[in-house]
């Protein structure tokens, strides 16, 4: 294990790559640029796990062989978890495709709040660079950034980054119930508009009332900051480029149409000014494995195999569901990321391929452990903000394979098919 | 392995072999010189009367890179099955995109809009399209870095160095400028940019960018031209802008994109007419311009375009209506637009009309490529009825006979005689864009150059004989056999090797720290990144500096 610089790190969407570490013998620990969840991942010791089958250890031959048995009896298997690099999401998305399953990543409805507002309204968006040097406006929504990315701040935010403000301050506005977790500087200025989340819909509403200045009734303002709104709306005419920024998993259940809102507002400001939309979205792989589906299918994510077609269907195929109403018969759960996510207990056959194994509170038919991205092998990642990829490295040797590795054995080992296409 | 290709009558206009029956030879994926009478083949493919050329080569065709993505998302499903002759749609996936290709005869795609900063993931987007090689055209022209040394007035040899280290850093073949200065200027709320206007921020000109790009893609050395999306894409009137565009370099080499959405006049009711024959007519007379179409074809397509400029400007028109802009990283921007070209509007009809008008005024097959900048004039796929169009002068003008009523009377296309031969079809859509990008062992059929070889039956309806290929070969194994897949190759990533002097990275590394939210030390696509899925390889051109 060598110490490392300039390393880019997968444990979020924000794609850090600036991180300096020390090898030790449990792990990495992190010189610069450490954050909550760097720190967990980067320090995670290497993994000598074995693969399981039935709760025995098993050879990964066994464990493969295992796993291909299993998914050639499935009718209507489930990949999901998803959380992986560009070679992983190719490799799942060809083991689905043979076997005609379904796909659904981690992150559910959750992660496609962007994706089903883009296909209402598409919008205007910009990049974590474009927003660090231009924006004087930030609005967070439903979030305050660093519970989704904790370096946010200090990577993006800080004005003193800013190569076109000349010197003047940035100014972010939290709307929601989360305040700022940062105090003003000379950079930044932060405000919060304090309201709870089922109210942050009726804010942005008022907000696009008050920049269209259409009359709003009183009664349904009441509940509402609507000095602080007024003040904003006003402030928002002024500056010359802003960024809407929001947060996907503080959006509550119909985050969609909040983002078709969102998205809405920030075309029609670009009337006057320059403004641009950003989700702090791609935790847990979830922008990588959208990016290739949708390059392999043409959809981005929550689909089926049929023969040769691709079935869309993003509001039916919800791993979820499909576990719990027993319209799956076996599932198959990759997820290479963070430790946080482990698939609840499957009533049906499973397959896990987790970096974390001993984290499993329940026995999977077969447990094959994997290596992290960016850790133990290297690979790809993309951003939030869909434009940028990383290229992760390889950070130690490590006995645990890469999940595209795992899966294309898998698909090797599945039996022959009754009819052939490519 | 030795093949024989027997008795097809050649096209190989590299070779100025113009429908000579010969025979092939092919051993381990090159062409060869005829063995001597001894040699006995493995494998022989009888092709008395068929028509045998290089493996067609798209030198513009939008299939990588994070806007076709966007694309995707947006263009609702349900439209797909609209769009005439496939039911791929306008914008395929990567595996179906190179299917669709291969039917064709074709063997190679070039991404014309490469942005920098999306490198890898393009290259591993176009990684998965099968049978093709491929290959990226870097943008520059809108970068912070770039605009910052012309507003100092750095050297020309700096600029060169910051070229040539993006050609390394992203794997790319050639250099692309889109609305030079625009779409940077936009971002400072600039709403138009013509050649002679200058970016509020920098305080330079597009035609400075112009100047500065095309010398420094000349004294590197690289083979393709500067390529071009000048400023003003789709404004009636913009035919000045185009005509001052080329002649912007003063003689250095530069091709134009697209320019049938560069080619409009102001005259008539409508205020919207063609300009083809002007800009036909300065191609014709400048050895130093070369062009791609941009063919428009009726039917639902989604503009893609990194000029966000001019796309935001364009969203009205969005059909169906939802459309997206973008800025991006401080490189370039994006705009992604639905729209659907209606034969029966003015506009739609006589951007049609301009587009055949600019294929046959531009006498110079070598210097015409043909493209629908796909997909923003439609779907690669219309490629068969593009050809029959060039080819079949009464279908044409039936064609035309069916359009508005007023675009027919504004294009002089029914009085254009010219019919393309068979000869310059192979030139227009292999030998020349080959050429122009520097690619000797593609794009003939000479010995020594890669066994990329379409086949073709021919008759009476053109369209027919190029939709489907009667027989295909990648680097010398047959792939398509009357149109459909029987094997799977990956091709290769042809780019650009170009040398500079190491010392740019220290300017670099000061402008990602101020500007970038990534380090320099991972802006570089590393081999790995194109090769490790253990299929895709890189095939590297080195570039004579010319100082």
């Amino acid at each position: 294990m060598d110490n490392a610089r300039n390393v880019p790190c997968p444990f979020c969407g924000l794609g850090c790559d600036d991180l300096a570490l020390r090898a030790s013998d449990s792990g990495f620990a992190i010189e610069h640029g450490a954050c909550v969840r760097s720190r967990a991942g980067f320090g995670q010791p290497p993994s000598s796990a074995k693969a399981r089958v039935n709760g025995a250890e098993a050879s990964l031959d066994a464990a493969v062989s295992q796993a291909a048995g299993l998914l050639g009896e499935a009718r209507e298997p489930l990949l999901t978890g998803l959380a992986t690099d560009v070679a992983g999401s190719r490799a799942a998305l060809r083991l689905a495709q043979r076997t005609q399953a379904s796909m659904d990543h981690l992150h559910g409805i959750g992660g496609f709040q962007g994706v089903l507002a883009m296909q209402s309204s598409g919008g205007m968006s910009t990049t974590m660079s474009e927003l660090r040097n231009r924006a004087e406006l930030v609005l967070l929504v439903g979030t305050n950034g660093v519970d989704v990315m904790p370096r946010l701040t200090e990577r993006v935010l800080e004005g003193s980054q800013a190569a076109f403000l000349d010197g003047k301050p940035r100014e972010v506005v939290v709307i929601g119930p989360q305040a700022p977790d940062a105090s003003d500087s000379e950079q930044l200025h932060w405000q919060h508009i304090d309201c709870p989340v089922y109210d942050v819909p009726y804010a942005i509403g008022a907000l696009r009332c008050l920049l269209e200045e259409r009359d709003l009734d009183d009664a349904a303002t009441s509940d509402l900051p609507m000095t602080a709104l007024a003040e904003l709306a006003s402030r928002m005419r002024e500056v010359d480029y802003g960024a809407v920024v929001w947060g996907p998993a503080g959006l509550g259940a119909h985050g969609d149409l909040l983002v078709e809102a969102l998205q809405t507002l920030v075309q029609s400001l670009n009337a006057e000014k320059r403004w641009g939309g950003l989700a702090l979205a791609g935790n847990e792989s979830a922008t990588t494995f959208e990016e290739v589906c949708l390059w392999s299918t043409g959809y981005p994510g929550r689909i089926r195999f049929r023969g040769d077609d691709v079935i869309y269907e993003p509001r039916l195929i919800d791993a979820g569901r499909l576990l719990s109403s027993g319209t799956t018969d076996c599932m198959v759960w990759i997820g290479g990321m963070e430790g946080d996510h482990l698939p609840g207990k499957a009533e049906v056959p499973s397959i896990v391929l987790t970096p974390y194994p001993e984290r499993l509170d329940w026995q999977p038919d077969v447990l094959i452990p994997i290596g992290v991205p960016g850790l133990d092998h290297a690979g790809t990642s993309v951003r939030s903000d869909h434009v940028v990829s990383l290229p992760l490295r390889s950070l130690r040797d490590s006995q645990q394979p890469a999940a595209a590795d795992v899966l294309d054995r898998i698909l090797a080992g599945l039996p022959a098919r009754e009819t052939s296409s490519c | 392995m030795l093949t024989l290709l027997r008795g097809g009558t050649v096209y190989d206009p590299v070779q100025g072999i113009n429908g000579e029956v010969r025979d092939i030879w092919v051993r381990d994926g090159r062409i060869i010189d005829a063995p001597g009478a001894d040699a006995e083949p493995q494998q022989t493919y009888e092709l008395r009367g068929k028509i045998v050329m290089a493996g067609g080569i798209d030198m513009h065709t939008h299939v990588g890179g994070g806007k076709v993505n966007i694309a995707r998302t947006l263009l609702p499903p349900e439209l797909r099955a609209e769009v005439e002759d496939s039911l791929r749609g306008p914008v395929p996936t990567a595996w179906e995109t190179g299917l669709e290709y291969a039917r064709m005869g074709y063997t190679a795609v070039f991404e014309p809009a490469l942005l920098p900063v999306n490198a890898r993931l393009a290259h591993q987007e176009m990684g998965d399209i099968p049978i093709m090689d491929k290959g990226g055209f870097a943008m520059l022209g809108n970068d912070d870095f770039l605009l910052k040394l012309l507003a100092a007035d750095a050297p020309q040899a700096q600029i060169n160095d910051y070229v040539s280290w993006i050609l390394q850093a992203t794997r790319c073949m050639a250099i692309k400028v889109v609305n030079p200065g625009g779409i940077n200027a936009f971002k400072f709320n600039q709403r138009k940019m013509d050649l002679d206007e200058t970016n509020p921020y920098y305080g330079v000109t597009g035609r400075r960018v112009l100047e500065t790009l095309s010398t420094a893609v000349q004294e590197l050395g690289v083979p393709k031209p500067l390529h071009v999306h000048t400023c003003n894409l789709g404004v009636p009137g913009n035919v000045e802008t185009t005509l001052a565009t080329m002649g912007a370099t003063g003689g250095v080499p530069v091709h134009l994109t697209h320019l049938q959405f560069h080619s409009y006049g102001t005259e008539g009711d409508m205020g919207f007419s063609s300009a083809a024959a002007p800009i036909a007519e300065y191609i014709n007379g400048h050895d130093n311009v070369s062009v791609d179409v941009g063919q428009v074809m009726f039917g639902q397509t989604c503009t893609i375009s990194a000029d966000a400029m001019l796309q935001y400007a364009a969203h009205p028109h969005a059909n169906p209506k939802r459309w997206l802009a973008a800025d991006l990283e401080c490189e370039a921007g994006c705009g992604v637009v639905p729209f659907k070209y209606r034969d029966k509007s003015f506009v739609n009809a006589l951007q049609w009309a301009i587009g055949l008008e600019l294929f046959l005024g531009v006498n110079d097959p070598w210097r015409v490529v043909l493209t629908t900048d796909h997909p923003n004039g439609a779907s690669f796929t219309s490629y068969p009825h593009l050809i029959r169009l060039l080819m079949d002068r009464s279908f044409r003008n039936d064609r035309l006979s069916s359009v508005h009523a007023e675009a027919q009377a504004a294009t002089h296309l029914a009085s254009m005689e010219r019919e393309y031969d068979l000869y310059e079809i192979a030139v227009i859509t292999r030998s020349g864009p080959a050429r122009l990008l520097g690619l000797t062992e593609r794009g003939n059929l000479a010995p020594g150059s890669a066994a990329d070889i379409a086949v073709y039956t021919p008759g009476d309806d053109w369209e027919a004989v190029f939709r489907d290929a009667s027989l295909v070969f990648k680097d010398g194994t047959l792939v398509v056999r009357d149109g459909k897949l029987v094997d799977i190759s990956w091709g290769v990533t042809h780019w650009m090797q170009t040398e500079h002097d190491a010392g740019i990275e220290t300017s670099l590394d000061e402008h990602f720290r101020s500007h970038y939210a990534m380090g320099l030390a991972n802006y570089p696509v590393r081999d790995d990144d194109i090769e490790g899925d253990g299929r895709g390889k890189l095939v590297a051109y080195s570039c004579r500096r010319e100082r």
